[in-house]
């Protein structure tokens, strides 16, 4: 047996679980909240993500629905970004606010999902723009207030805050609408609330435009939640890409970020322990 | 005391007690960078003095095999043999000058305007003998502000037209302009701005004598995607320059993974320089030793 798969079994496995205890006790330094995305773990069952996310430190697993969020309070764990609602039929990063036909079934499952996050003592909710489908960004823009607006009194009411996430429309999610950050903060200008932010993920952006420190410091008050990955390929943030995430981290810190950082790349090695080097590059 | 720093300090005094390249030469190979790394004037003049050739004997001796100095072809004759000779001394190669006068606030280029594209073709004319002169084989090309009174399509066609006839005096000598594409944070209002329009260029262009410089400073500010457009372009870029992001200085001091560009730049078999069109993140004699150590690291992979 190899050493890579013996030990991927092992971390994976109930049977295995006492191999956990291995992972250093964490010393992180705890000026940036660790989160995980559980997509990128489909190897894991959540409880196994959990488990292990916990003792090395990181004090979230996201992007889950509301049925996973009980297991994470075992591991003394939160769901730093939390899933929003889906329609059969519709899917949720195409079938977005800039369409107002999905504002129907959007509006009063999102409103109903802020308040779930709430009961759940949770801080954030995730939403995307749809797909552009010919629609002009601008004609998007003016949609997406319109049906955002009316799920603010909401998030303001249980202190919620809705992130629309920014990603790639050239790699991963083709016409996807919201792929530019400028694009974003416009339209976080107009929705004009606390309660409505973007989740920043640096991969997608510098698949789509660079910059990635400039764009944080001018930008960050409309930034919520952040998330990682590895140029090109999406996967490890380690020296096999192009970006410097410690210098990130550093100026995510600098503008006074008390929020989380998800980490969102497909692991190519053993997955818990590209996660726990991850962790460790952005623990700055 | 080490060899590593052994070596340098009687590098230094030798080059001082006898004015002369013999002695520094006997450690010319020294930890030579594994590629090209190319700096310029007043990079090292706080520990090596104001005289170009001290400074270039001292990059030598720090293992850099490249040297680009923008403002060559503004430079005296005698200046530029001297140059040269202290360069072939030190089998160091050249990287780019500036070929010609670039337009920053009107068009020229993207114009199509006749008087523009003959002073253009007259300066690269007169950039084959500079180049001749202190063995380059690159020289810098921008070509110039945006004509907004044009279509895009129009604008590009004039370029190309013009880098075609440049392309016809330069062929001969074996010379290669490097269209450099500059970021609009910086230098807003230019034509040329992003790798794939660089690309498009160059293919319509179809010559050796017409190439990318892909500036990975500039083109991390405008687009990002800095592996995925080596990759894509490679066939047509000549040259990289180097500066991290943001605030322009050496690599490890911004949000750019040198250590593993460079590594995927070597893989690929690159040959050519990479010039480091960078300041220096720290002033004075410790900030230029922290931008040699700085370039130590990021050039691990190939050592």
């Amino acid at each position: 047996m190899k050493r890579r798969l013996f030990l991927e079994t092992s971390l994976s496995g109930f049977a295995g679980a006492s191999l956990l205890g291995s992972f250093p006790k964490s010393d992180l330094r705890g000026r940036i909240n660790h989160s995980v995305c559980k997509w990128c773990y489909p190897d894991h069952s959540l409880e196994e993500l959990a488990q292990a996310a916990a003792a090395m430190g990181l004090s979230s697993v996201e992007l889950l629905e509301p049925d996973q969020w009980p297991i994470l309070e075992k591991y003394g764990l939160v769901c730093a970004m939390p899933m929003g609602p889906i329609i059969d039929g519709k899917d949720r990063l195409t079938d977005g606010f800039n369409d107002p036909a999905n504002h129907e079934w959007l509006i009063p499952m999102f409103i109903e999902r802020v308040r779930e996050v709430a009961e759940a003592g949770y801080e954030r909710v995730i939403c995307f723009s749809g797909n552009r489908r010919g629609m002009q960004d601008a004609k998007g823009l003016e949609n997406c207030v319109e049906g955002l607006k009316q799920i603010i009194p909401a998030a303001q009411e249980h202190g919620i805050m809705l992130c629309m996430e920014l990603l790639n429309s050239k790699v991963n999610h083709p016409d996807y609408m919201c792929d530019h950050t400028a694009w974003g903060v416009e339209l976080c200008k107009q929705v004009d609330s606390e309660h409505f932010k973007l989740l920043y993920d640096i991969y997608h952006m510098q698949v789509m435009e660079g910059d990635v420190i400039r764009t944080i410091r001018e930008s960050h008050q409309y930034i919520g939640h952040y998330h990682t990955g590895g140029n090109p390929g999406r996967n490890e943030i380690d020296d096999s890409q192009e970006l410097n995430y410690p210098a990130i981290m550093h100026a995510i810190l600098e503008t006074g970020y008390t929020g989380f950082v998800g980490q969102e790349f497909i692991p190519t090695r053993t997955p818990l322990i590209s996660l726990r080097e991850a962790v460790r590059i952005c623990d700055v | 005391m080490t060899r590593r720093e052994f070596l340098p300090a009687v590098s230094l005094a030798t080059a001082t007690i006898a004015a002369g390249l013999g002695a520094a030469s006997l450690i010319s190979y020294r930890d030579r960078f594994s590629m090209h790394y190319a700096p310029h004037f007043g990079m090292f003049k706080h520990s090596a003095g104001n005289d170009l050739v001290d400074q270039l004997n001292f990059a030598a001796d720090q293992g850099f095999t490249a040297w680009e100095d923008n403002g060559m072809k503004g430079r005296t004759k005698r200046t530029q043999d001297r140059i040269a000779n202290a360069m072939a001394r030190r089998d160091m190669k050249m990287g780019v000058f500036v070929a010609h006068t670039i337009h920053w606030r009107e068009p020229s280029l993207a114009s199509g305007d006749a008087d523009r594209k003959e002073q253009f073709l007259k300066e690269i004319q007169d950039s084959v003998e500079v180049a001749k002169r202190v063995n380059a084989t690159w020289m810098t090309v921008v070509p110039g502000f945006v004509d907004l009174r044009r279509d895009m399509g129009y604008q590009t066609a004039h370029v190309i037209e013009t880098l075609r006839m440049a392309c016809d005096l330069l062929e001969p000598h074996g010379l290669v302009m490097v269209l450099e594409p500059l970021n609009p944070y910086n230098h807003p209002g230019l034509f040329l701005t992003k790798i794939p329009q660089a690309y498009e260029i160059c293919r319509a262009v179809d010559s050796p004598a017409c190439k990318i410089l892909n500036d990975l400073y500039h083109q991390q500010i405008t687009e990002g995607n800095l592996i995925p457009n080596i990759d894509a372009a490679w066939d047509e870029i000549a040259y990289f320059q180097i500066g991290d992001n943001p605030g322009r200085k050496e690599p490890t001091t911004g949000e750019i993974n040198y250590q593993n560009v460079f590594s995927h730049i070597r893989q690929k078999g690159f040959k050519g320089i990479l010039g480091m069109e960078h300041g220096n993140m720290a002033s004075g004699k410790e900030g230029e030793e922290a931008l040699i150590q700085a370039y130590r690291i990021v050039d691990r992979g190939g050592r």
